[in-house]
């Protein structure tokens, strides 16, 4: 059972890890659109707000 | 808990206990750094929204016999804080530039002789007769800004 457990912690972590990965590069790009007057700043809050959603789910097997 | 020296009991700090981390912490950490990220984002698409949504009013720049063929002239527009460029390129045509490059906002100067615009921080290259990229790792053209002739003045129209 304990080893389960931290089985899917570490699944988590992982998973959290990745997401944050992808939001890093969104926030990168977008911020570098913005600087050369591009427009992705929209499409990359909305993929964005999918990953936070995802990661709060995430987040909130732990409890 | 390990044994303390005598005089660690005045002052019973346990640094390893204090400093510990759990798992289960560093990972609702990731979770918080997440929304940070998300609200990062989403700030960068508000001003993106703000900067698209509210065009510069017209307004004149300068005379016609201000500038020489191949002289530029520097203003700001829409705010102070935005460098733009007036080029005479030859005796009938004008062209108006933002000065920041569209690859890293470096300003951007007039070559005369070879009538383009360089940015001498990366070596990008942008003609000075439309803006679009010659040479380097810019990929966007110069944002252009449309001017028109009224007597011997020339006004902005209030767009970039």
């Amino acid at each position: 059972m304990r080893q389960g457990q931290n089985t899917v912690l570490s699944a988590v972590m992982v998973f959290l890890a990745v997401i944050l990965l992808l939001q890093l590069w969104l926030f990168v790009g977008a911020l570098e659109a913005y600087a050369e007057g591009g427009q992705i700043g929209l499409q990359a809050a909305a993929v964005s707000a999918i990953c936070v959603l995802a990661a709060s789910w995430l987040t909130s097997l732990l409890k | 808990m390990k044994p303390q020296a005598k005089w660690r009991e005045d002052f019973p700090i346990h640094w390893e206990e204090d400093e510990y981390v759990t798992r289960r912490e560093f990972t609702r950490f990731l979770g918080l750094t997440s929304l940070a990220l998300f609200l990062g984002t989403v700030w960068i698409a508000l001003w993106e929204r703000l900067r698209r949504s509210a065009p510069g009013p017209a307004r004149r720049i300068a005379r016609l016999e201000e500038l020489a063929v191949g002289e530029v002239k520097s203003f700001r527009y829409p705010t102070a804080d935005d460098p733009c460029l007036l080029i005479r390129i030859s005796p009938e045509r004008f062209a108006a530039y933002s000065q920041l490059c569209t690859h890293l906002a470096c300003p951007v100067v007039y070559e005369k002789e070879k009538k383009r615009l360089r940015c001498p921080c990366h070596e990008g290259y942008f003609a000075a007769e439309d803006g679009r990229v010659l040479a380097g790792p810019p990929k966007r053209p110069l944002p252009r800004i449309d001017l028109s002739i009224e007597g011997s003045d020339i006004w902005i129209q209030g767009a970039l």
